[in-house]
């Protein structure tokens, strides 16, 4: 006991100067001018460095935008690397869909570099037999393919009934696959990288993201496999809802906020890619012990939430950026939670709990019916300790029920919010539909878009 | 606001690959 005691986490000042608006307003825009001049760096170096002779501008823009689609690819390494300091001030789940949408344009870009010399320059192309074709043209047309179908598996991984955790071999399977065989192409290719500088800067590049692979594949897994956790408790709530508690048998998790994540792998090897994203749901105050609430929502969630005690856990994080913690200064919260989504919130709500934080709170929560109402006795103990109204919305309500029915609306926000509540920072959890129709209503009803913080937690 | 800035940022991000590849090959002299 006395060991778990010193473990306990504190919150430590460090963590409050870097969630201050202002840190986080630099630290984002540093981080997007570094993003600008990894972008910039294939140009700079075409351009000032010795160039080959012109065959026209179409060509040479298509392989301006070869080289450009290359350095946005390996630009996604980083983005899907979990490196705290990349994803802190933005949140890690808006930089995975950040990473999604960027992978358009991506692909975009190689199918313009391809599609223009097809339409302009197709005797260049050769044959498109790869037993005939020259190998670095049957190299850069293999990339082409393994990244549409990058994009295509996960845009449509649920219609082709993809399995989440072959999704993920898949994934990390085409991108270094896709990588690679572009990266040969262009060293193949080679009419832009005959000098050492052209070279140095796409070895660099290579280097730099088998680097960033062997970390977050190899490196940071081996750390993980060396810090094991415990299974202690594993407690059924209404909704079919699952908190597992787990124990550290090493170090403890540190500097965590209230409403983040970490990644968990239970009962199996931290190598073995099948590591799922979930909400801490113990306040920071509250460690060393963490405690993760799951819902059975398919592929691994079912299994997990059978989980038996005493089975060992690794724990990657924390991550996310859907905290209290980001809104000091705030005079109240409105919270809006559909589902399973009420976990982060939840967890934000222990935390005040937990610290005697008097601010009020308005939770409106959505759900289907009644008796799919994870945590709400809780929530009703809850507001003993807290200034915190609960107003429950059902789709599908019983009878006698007088509460709010049907789904979340302006004239339902309208007839529970405060007026004062337009200042106060709005953090919603929840399926799509429910979360943008949030946003519209509360938008509508003059909240700043700036008050409005969503989790992303459905990403494919 | 997050997913609009995200798609934003992504969408400001090709465009700006596709004006150096502009500039590259329509601007810069050899």
């Amino acid at each position: 006991m006395q060991d778990q005691a010193k473990r306990l986490t504190k919150q430590p000042k460090r963590s409050a100067v870097i969630d201050r608006p202002a840190t986080v307003r630099v630290w984002a825009t540093a981080l997007i001018a570094l993003a600008v001049l990894a972008l910039a760096l294939p140009f700079a170096i075409l351009t000032f460095g010795e160039r080959p002779p012109l065959r026209g501008g179409m060509w040479d823009f298509s392989m301006g935008l070869g080289f450009g689609a290359l350095a946005l690819a390996a630009l996604q390494f980083a983005l899907t690397g979990r490196l705290r300091w990349l994803t802190h001030p933005f949140g890690a789940d808006i930089v995975y869909y950040f990473h999604r949408y960027l992978s358009w344009g991506a692909v975009a870009l190689m199918l313009a570099h391809f599609g223009i010399l097809y339409i302009w320059y197709e005797p260049a192309l050769g044959e498109l037999n790869p037993l005939e074709a020259r190998w670095e043209l049957t190299s850069g047309r293999l990339a082409l393919l393994c990244f549409v179908a990058l994009i295509v598996s996960s845009e449509f991984r649920k219609l082709l009934r993809l399995k989440y955790e072959w999704w993920r071999y898949l994934h990390l399977g085409l991108a270094i696959v896709g990588f690679a065989a572009a990266v040969a192409h262009v060293l193949g290719v080679g009419s832009y990288t005959a000098t050492w500088d052209k070279r140095a800067l796409w070895v660099g590049v290579t280097v730099g993201w088998v680097g960033l692979l062997i970390w977050s594949r190899l490196g940071r897994p081996w750390l993980q496999s060396r810090n094991p956790w415990r299974v202690v408790r594993n407690t059924p709530h209404r909704g079919g809802v699952h908190t597992l508690e787990l124990e550290p048998e090493g170090q403890a998790l540190r500097f965590w906020k209230p409403g983040q994540f970490a990644w968990l792998s239970i009962g199996r090897s931290p190598f073995a890619l099948k590591e799922h994203p979930f909400t801490i749901s113990t306040a920071p105050e509250r460690g060393p012990n963490l405690s993760f609430s799951i819902k059975p929502l398919g592929d691994d969630t079912a299994e997990l939430v059978k989980t038996s005690v005493g089975t060992r856990a690794y724990v990657d994080g924390p991550y996310g950026a859907f905290s209290i913690d980001r809104d000091e200064g705030a005079g109240g919260f409105v919270m809006i939670a559909g589902g399973v989504g009420i976990t982060p919130i939840k967890a934000n709500l222990n935390a005040m709990q937990a610290r005697g934080d008097p601010r009020p709170v308005v939770l409106f929560y959505c759900n289907s019916d009644w008796d799919s109402v994870a945590f709400r006795d809780e929530l009703d103990r809850m507001k003993d300790d807290l200034n915190l109204t609960v107003v429950h919305v059902l789709e599908d309500p019983p009878d006698d029920w007088e509460g709010e029915s049907g789904y979340l609306d302006g004239e339902i926000l309208a007839r529970h919010l405060p007026d004062e509540s337009r200042d106060w920072p709005h953090l919603l959890c929840g399926p799509t539909p429910m979360t943008e129709a949030a946003t519209k209503a509360l938008r509508e009803q003059g909240v700043p878009a700036n008050l409005i913080s969503n989790e992303v937690f459905e990403m494919v | 606001m997050r997913k609009l800035h995200a798609r934003l940022l992504a969408l400001a991000l090709t465009l700006l690959v596709v004006a150096l590849a502009y500039a590259l090959a329509f601007l810069t002299g050899p």
